[in-house]
């Protein structure tokens, strides 16, 4: 007689992963080559994969396994991190690599696919678990989950589970009709809709900042904070992706799915246990709570921008009109900035201000919570209001310098009681000198071990489109005089303005 | 006397200095005390240098040296570049002597960091017949041995038992190399319909190579026991020679019933063999060395009830 449970250590080792073949759809894209393979291979040197393991690559691309593994074995010495390549590990991971080539319209791939599962389940002992992993266009993950569903391939000896990337749908309509087609094929609790950031450590460190500590959570709300600020800036352009972006824009791209999850877990009520509903029912109540703006408070709450051409450190940067594969006309928002409130108990009237945009000064996300003033500025019978001007300031940085930071007050060293503004760091690489997990590689092991704490649920999709389609049916509509900002600045103008009109200002992150 | 205020002063001006003469400055890191004594200090620094990265502390290395003439210490600032990244980070380390390591404990309590944890990592297993060891171990939470070099589970038990009085939590590196066989065996049940079977586990086999009963079997029998209470369980030498260090002693574990058979086999070298129900699969075990078992044992908190477990069967049997 065996305790089954005692052979399990959480304090010294994962918990076992079913052995399992990863479809991916999409096998010789970008995402694949930079992320998806050497986060695979990455677990693999950690010892954190089963050893019935196998991928499948699918795309167009005629191709053998042996050139598939040739392929994927460039990508991750090119792309691994913090690791050196290490051949004879990548000859035992080459062997569980295969390839079938085909397009997802035609339905004679799903039967190769077939075939294929079949002979690399028994080679690979992989029990017949198949995770499918949609990497391609989001206009192939209906077509590929019909054909999945065509061929049978949805259900089978072991469990199945489907991972959809970014973008769930180009607005509310687009989300729901894809959920349904998807539906038709898997349940909802085989889907994992990924949100990278979701992945993150420094943003999964904010619910272990939140839940952790018993010290934050008594000023986390209207009493005491004044307004919350998201940025996530990139000081980059479309990179080649224009043809991708001008369709999409900041406010799809960042803010609809990424921005409004990391303000969920920083503004959500305490779930009652670390389980994948628990917190997405919290995370979900906290985006249902978003105000939906009428079409007059869209307008208000809501700025647009695009970047034009500028010269920055003595090299001439182009505009986003004159990106290659952009259309010089073209009216997406290389910056979003957006204002939101809460209608609940804990944040009724703080206002959450959002900005995303391209081509800003430098690369940054953070989380800054401001807080109220002290009720009396007992040291300021002086000139310079000094407390006025700098309150309270909790920043969650997620990227690139990861930590914790608060501003405070103390007394400026010599006589008199002058005050001045100073910060407690915490960061990260201070306590953790070691790497951290890529947020994929996290998301996939996560997927494999079935759960989906970190992955969207489909009414946290519906809700975060409701929050933004009344800001894109205004912008739908709207003139814009773009470029309005130069590439290295900090956004349009009106955006300032925003903020100004409820007493406000951006802070410089 | 040694003088513990000087030794934080001259860790003072080291890092103004470094941030100093670091053009993208550098972060201070660190989250524990880690005192060592025992054994050679250099070998101990170099073993602790590849951990710093990951358990980030001020490294304090107390050496106990005849003829050391006055206490005397020394500070300094270890600074590495991460990965992709312009920041160094730092981390310091002292390093205090003496004739007699009693004189060494004041300065060693006032260069503890405030408010973290601290560990003592003992070396030399003799340190813990003595009573200003056990000064030493009370100001630590954690205490990491490594008994696994002792010929006999019998020598180890008698250490351990030393230690059985204070406030601080044991461990014993000769337990955290049987962490990956633990997990393969776990991985071997990964299945449902594996777990399922394993109630029906009547039979477990151990065999080790190296004359002996060495502590780190003791402990995969004192697991083993807990884990399938029922079982009957063989514990065989199966050769007396010692296998090369770092490879470790462990052969053969087979747990077995009417209905199941797993079986993990290492031969020799780093792979290991394991079979299923007639199942083949290999996996790597390389080399062990002091780091990989300190990184380990480093990010454990608190007490470990497997380990307590174990123990207490071991020390049964
Ligand atoms: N790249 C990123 O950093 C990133 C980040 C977040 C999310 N995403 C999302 O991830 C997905 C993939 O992005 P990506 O950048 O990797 O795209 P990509 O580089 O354009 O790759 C598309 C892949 O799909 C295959 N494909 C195209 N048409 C096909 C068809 N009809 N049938 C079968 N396969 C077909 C292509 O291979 P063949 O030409 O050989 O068929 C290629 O492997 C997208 O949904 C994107 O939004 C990407």
């Amino acid at each position: 007689m065996v305790q089954p449970g005692r052979l399990d250590d959480p304090l010294r080792y994962d918990a076992p992963v079913d052995p399992a073949t990863v479809v991916i759809f999409g096998a010789t894209g970008d995402l694949t080559r930079r992320k998806l393979v050497p986060a695979l291979f990455r677990l693999a040197y950690e010892r954190r994969l089963p050893a019935g393991f196998a991928v499948v690559g699918v795309s167009r691309t005629a191709m053998s396994d042996e050139a598939f593994r040739e392929r994927m074995r460039g990508a991750v010495e090119e792309f691994l991190e913090d690791s050196p390549f290490d051949a004879e590990l990548w000859a035992d991971f080459a062997r569980g690599l295969f390839y079938v080539s085909g397009d997802v319209h035609d339905t004679n791939l799903y039967s190769r696919l077939k075939q294929k599962l079949e002979e690399v389940d028994r080679e690979r002992q992989t029990a017949g678990n198949v995770l499918f992993y949609l990497s391609t266009q989001p206009s192939h993950y209906a077509p590929a989950a019909r054909g999945l569903g065509g061929a049978g391939l949805q259900a089978g000896e072991g469990w199945r589970r489907l991972v959809v990337e970014k973008p769930f749908g180009h607005d509310g309509p687009s989300a729901a009709a894809l959920n349904r087609e998807l539906r038709e094929v898997f349940s909802e609790d085989e889907i994992y809709r990924i949100d990278h950031y979701l992945g993150k450590e420094t943003v999964q460190n904010i619910l272990a900042f939140r839940f952790g500590n018993g010290i934050f959570e008594p000023l986390w709300n209207r009493r005491y904070v004044s307004h919350v600020q998201i940025t996530a800036a990139e000081s980059i352009g479309v990179e080649g992706r224009g043809a991708y972006y001008q369709e999409a824009g900041a406010l799809r791209d960042m803010i609809q799915n990424h921005l409004l999850q990391v303000m969920a877990t920083m503004a959500m009520e305490p779930p009652a246990a670390y389980e994948a509903d628990a917190v997405r029912d919290e995370r979900a109540k906290l985006l249902r709570a978003i105000r939906v703006w009428t079409p007059a408070e869209a307008a208000e709450n809501a700025v647009a921008g695009q970047y034009g051409p500028a010269r920055i450190g003595g090299a001439d940067v182009a505009g986003f009109r004159q990106e290659p594969g952009v259309d010089p006309a073209a009216r997406t928002d290389t910056y979003a900035a957006v204002t939101l409130e809460v209608d609940n108990w804990r944040w009724a009237g703080v206002p959450f201000y959002i900005r995303s945009g391209k081509r800003m000064p430098k690369r940054v996300t953070d989380v800054a919570i401001q807080f109220n003033r002290a009720p009396l500025a007992m040291f300021e019978a002086g000139a310079g209001r000094v407390q006025e001007s700098y309150p309270n300031l909790l920043v969650l940085r997620i990227q690139p310098e990861e930590g914790i930071s608060l501003r405070f007050f103390s007394k400026q060293p010599g006589s008199g009681m002058r005050l001045r503004p100073v910060t407690m760091d915490f960061n990260y690489g201070t306590s953790f000198g070691t790497r951290s997990p890529s947020a994929y590689e996290t998301l996939l092991m996560d997927a494999l071990q079935g759960d989906a704490t970190l992955y969207t649920r489909q009414d946290m999709v519906e809700a975060s489109w409701a929050v933004v389609s009344p800001v894109l049916a205004h912008w739908a509509e709207a003139q814009f005089e773009f470029p309005n900002y130069a590439a290295g600045t900090w956004g349009p103008e009106a955006s300032d303005q925003m903020l100004a009109r409820r007493g406000h200002t951006w802070r410089v992150p | 006397m040694l003088d513990a205020s000087r030794v934080l002063r001259e860790l003072d001006s080291l890092w103004r200095t470094t941030g100093k003469q670091e053009s993208g400055g550098v972060l201070r890191a660190c989250a524990m005390t880690m005192l060592v004594a025992g054994g050679d200090c250099d070998e101990a620094a170099e073993t602790l240098a590849d951990l710093t990265r990951e358990h980030p502390s001020r490294l304090v290395l107390i050496a106990e040296r005849p003829g050391a003439g006055e206490p005397s210490a020394r500070a300094n600032v270890q600074c590495w570049m991460p990965f992709g990244r312009r920041q160094q980070i730092c981390s310091e380390q002292i390093e205090m002597e003496a004739e007699q390591l009693g004189e060494l404990l004041p300065a060693v309590r006032g260069v503890l960091v405030p408010d973290l944890p601290v560990v003592l990592w003992c070396r030399d297993l003799a340190l813990a017949g003595r009573a200003e060891f056990h000064e030493l171990a009370a100001l630590a939470g954690k205490v990491i041995v490594d008994t696994a070099g002792l010929a006999d589970a019998a020598e180890a038990w008698a250490v351990l038992a030393k230690f059985d009085s204070g406030r601080a939590v044991v461990a014993d590196l000769a337990w955290t190399r049987l962490t990956r066989w633990r997990e393969t065996v776990q991985q071997a049940f990964r299945s449902e319909a594996c777990r399922e079977k394993l109630s029906a586990v009547e039979q477990v086999q151990l065999k080790w190579a190296g004359a002996g009963m060495p502590s780190t079997v003791a402990y995969l029998a004192g697991w083993l026991r807990w884990l399938a209470p029922r079982a009957e369980l063989d514990l065989a030498c199966i050769d007396a020679r010692m296998p090369a260090k770092g490879f470790g002693r462990i052969r053969e574990l087979r747990l077995s019933g009417p209905d199941l058979e797993v079986r993990l086999r290492r031969p020799e070298g780093i792979g290991v063999a394991i079979e299923i129900e007639g199942l083949a699969a290999r996996m790597m075990f390389p080399r062990l060395d002091q780091s990989a078992l300190l990184r380990e044992e480093l990010s454990v908190f608190g007490r470990d009830e497997h380990f307590e477990q174990a123990l207490e069967r071991s020390r049964a049997a």
